[in-house]
């Protein structure tokens, strides 16, 4: 039992990497809600089979104006990431509130170059969660500011790197896994 | 000894701002007296005299004298009015204790005088120095004050200073003229109300019966200020005759105004605008909370949006303006234009309470496994973290109403926690999360298709060696609504409050005597929660009704709680 426990802590960062089989077998989906028996099934957006990705990412600093990488330790660090359809028909934007929108992968490296030293939740994770499903029409962007200090540390003063991803799961690789899709990387400062 | 007077009967013609001669013929002074010699007790005298006992200054000298002839001259100022003068020149003896007078008396006596008739040619060519207030609103009658020099009034003999003024518009007329005193001109001046920005040729002019009129211009000239126009989409909305317009709540307002710029050096140094109703310059939506911007009311061109819908609010705006010399001119006449602000109707909120508490088996990622999670409503899939699940959520929320524009839903978590009781172990354990915005403004969790409704499952793992779990959550649903945007221009609209419906989720999850989580939990509340849906108002709270929050729901979960 401990083992599961504690192999169950590392959840955040392993968000594609266990559902590739499935997948590749997956059914076309249209919408985010479905009807059956006059219920309300909600469920992610899919068009399987793509041949290229069906978004971009691209993050910035937290504030309106995008221009924010300083932030003083204990404080919100925050960015925005950008999700942009490019393919012409909608997108899944589906995802899970828990801690962060767990539906994208935060990697934080220090100026070493070494993983960030992220917050322990606990073994096991007690965290409440809430699922969401919605999607991205062609073309469009939609926009998710995230406050990384939530999940990181950031208690001391430093210059970090920050990239998001998000697996694509409509455009699969060759071992039938999906492409995960890489933002930009920004710098950020935490001082005292 | 003492000569006849020379006199009235000589009229002699002296010009203000210019020195005149004069002379007395005919003398007989006493030589140790006369007006170029030292006789100690002996004085000169001189004045000058209107009919009505007024005297005017003047600047004397004597030149010679003989026994023939007393010469000199007199220097008038240069605002000396024209008119009937006497000068009167004499001489006299103020006997000293060891110096007689020249008759050896001991009392004071005029030992000479004579008078002459002075017609005085006042000023010729009048000065002006200010024109205050050198701004005149249109539409108001208003008293003003020539100052100079050379005015000429009523009695002088010349007739008196006549001011005149000229206006490309013809909007201006003159009354109630007076010349106070030569240094001073009173008048009154009506503007009409329709009167453009414009420079005003304001003219003092002094007749004259010998000579042409000279005349001067008040410079800078004075400047009609007009009455400000209100104008939206380049429409003048203000005036007597101007229309109520129809707004649309979170729709901008443009406003810009005229006059935007003046003449004759005049600029528009101050603008005030009023805005009734429930208003703001911008919103924003960070994280940390939304902003409101307060509209600003101190610049010629403002930008606002109303929230609340409201008829007949009447937007005022004046303006001051600063003249040439730095002088400001407050306030303008106000420009009025009425607004009915438009909301989306009636819109109600309807919620739909699946009354689902489910514990489901949901599917770890690495290394591949099950863990449960109480859920309000009955998903299944991936667990947190491992990809989306999918199924029916325990809570619809759906709006209807408006026929126009898009639905904007907020969610604020007020309250959420999660207990654990076990079966070994000194006390239960809680956990649970900081109140605050779920997710992101706006929520996301809306369907697609059918952005009227939005929903939400909320989720609770199940502490493996758990007896029982328990999940109280509090949560509003904010409702907000925003109009299409506005056509012709770029500027968005914004959401504005309408309301909003409280709900909970309370349930425990419980495991058997198998060891085995119930598939069924206990329901004790869900779904609508409070008085139902609850309109805004801008009284609800610092930001007009609209959703409140500091910072994101977050999870403390991660560090176990004792609970006391």
């Amino acid at each position: 039992m401990q083992t599961y426990l504690s192999s169950y802590r590392v959840l955040i960062l392993s968000t594609f990497v266990a559902l590739s089989a499935a997948l590749s077998a997956q059914q076309a989906r249209e919408s985010n809600v479905q009807i059956k028996n006059g219920v309300k099934i909600y469920g992610p957006i899919r068009h399987p089979g793509a041949t290229s990705p069906s978004f971009t990412l691209s993050i910035r600093g937290g504030d309106d104006a995008g221009t924010r990488y300083e932030f003083r330790v204990g404080s919100m660090v925050a960015i925005t990431i950008s999700m942009t359809n490019i393919t012409n028909h909608d997108i899944d934007y589906s995802g899970c509130s828990w801690h962060l929108d767990s539906s994208y992968n935060y990697l934080v490296w220090d100026e070493d170059g070494k993983p960030a030293e992220k917050i322990a939740f606990g073994d096991p994770d007690l965290s409440t969660s809430s699922p969401y499903w919605s999607g991205i029409s062609p073309g469009k962007t939609k926009t998710y500011e995230a406050d990384l200090e939530q999940i990181y540390k950031f208690d001391r003063p430093g210059r970090y790197t920050v990239q998001v991803s998000r697996p694509d799961y409509d455009y699969l690789d060759e071992n039938g896994k999906p492409v995960v899709i890489k933002s930009n990387t920004i710098m950020i400062t935490i001082f005292d | 000894m003492v000569s006849p007077a020379i006199g009235h009967a000589q009229t002699v013609t002296w010009y203000a701002g210019q020195t005149n001669n004069w002379s007395f013929g005919g003398l007989s002074l006493d030589p140790r007296c006369a007006f170029n010699t030292n006789w100690p007790t002996c004085d000169e005298f001189a004045s000058l005299t209107t009919p009505d006992g007024t005297n005017l200054p003047f600047g004397y000298a004597g030149t010679s004298y003989s026994l023939a002839e007393l010469t000199g001259y007199v220097t008038l100022p240069a605002d000396t009015p024209s008119g009937m003068a006497i000068f009167t020149l004499g001489l006299t003896c103020d006997p000293g204790a060891d110096e007689p007078c020249p008759n050896g008396g001991d009392d004071p006596y005029i030992i000479w005088q004579s008078s002459i008739s002075v017609r005085i040619v006042g000023c010729s060519s009048p000065s002006i120095a200010s024109v205050t207030p050198d701004g005149w609103w249109a539409g108001q009658k208003q008293n003003i004050t020539i100052s100079g020099g050379c005015f000429l009034p009523p009695s002088d003999s010349s007739s008196p200073s006549q001011v005149t003024l000229t206006d490309g518009a013809g909007a201006v007329t003159l009354s109630n003229v007076s010349v106070v005193s030569s240094t001073q001109i009173t008048a009154t001046v009506n503007v009409t109300k329709k009167a453009p920005a414009e420079t005003v040729t304001l003219t003092v002019t002094n007749t004259s019966s010998n000579g042409a009129s000279q005349s001067a211009t008040a410079s800078p000239a004075p400047v009609v200020l007009p009455v400000p126009v209100i104008k939206w989409k380049g429409n003048a909305i203000s005036g007597d005759k101007a229309k109520n317009q129809s707004v649309i709540v979170g729709q901008p307002v443009e406003l810009t105004t005229t006059p935007a710029s003046l003449p004759g050096g005049f600029t528009v140094s101050g603008s005030n605008w009023t805005i009734p109703g429930t208003n703001v310059q911008q919103f924003s939506h960070p994280n940390s909370g939304i902003v409101l911007t307060p509209t600003q009311t101190n610049k010629p061109n403002t930008t606002y949006y109303w929230l609340y819908p409201q008829d007949a609010m009447n937007v005022a705006y004046t303006y001051c303006a600063t003249d040439p010399n730095g002088n400001q001119i407050c306030e303008s006449p106000e420009a009025k234009a009425a607004f009915n602000a438009k909301g989306p109707g009636t819109l109600t909120l309807a919620t739909d309470d699946s009354q689902l508490a489910l514990v489901e088996k949901l599917d770890t990622c690495n290394p591949p496994g099950k863990l449960p999670f109480l859920e309000y409503g009955d998903l299944s899939g991936p667990a947190p973290g491992c990809g989306n699940d999918e199924g029916p959520a325990g809570i619809h929320l759906t709006v209807s109403g408006a026929s126009s524009g898009s639905y904007v839903f907020a969610q604020v978590v007020d309250a959420d926690v999660s207990e654990y009781t076990h079966a070994t172990g000194p006390s239960p354990t809680s956990c649970g999360a900081h109140a605050g915005l779920d997710r992101s403004f706006p929520y996301e969790a809306v369907e697609k298709q059918n952005p009227q409704t939005a929903y939400d499952g909320p989720q609770m793992p199940l502490f493996p060696n758990a007896l029982t779990g328990t999940r109280t959550f509090h949560a509003s649903m904010y409702l907000l609504w925003q109009p299409d945007q506005l056509p012709g221009t770029a500027t968005a609209s914004i959401p504005v409050p309408i309301g909003r419906q409280d709900w909970q989720f309370i349930a425990t999850a419980v495991e058997n005597a198998k060891g085995k989580w119930e598939r069924h939990a206990i329901l004790t509340a869900s779904g609508d929660e409070g008085e139902g849906f609850v309109p805004s108002t801008p009284d609800d709270n610092a930001i007009y009704g609209y959703p409140q929050w500091t910072h994101l729901v977050s999870n403390v979960c991660g560090v176990s709680q004792e609970v006391q």
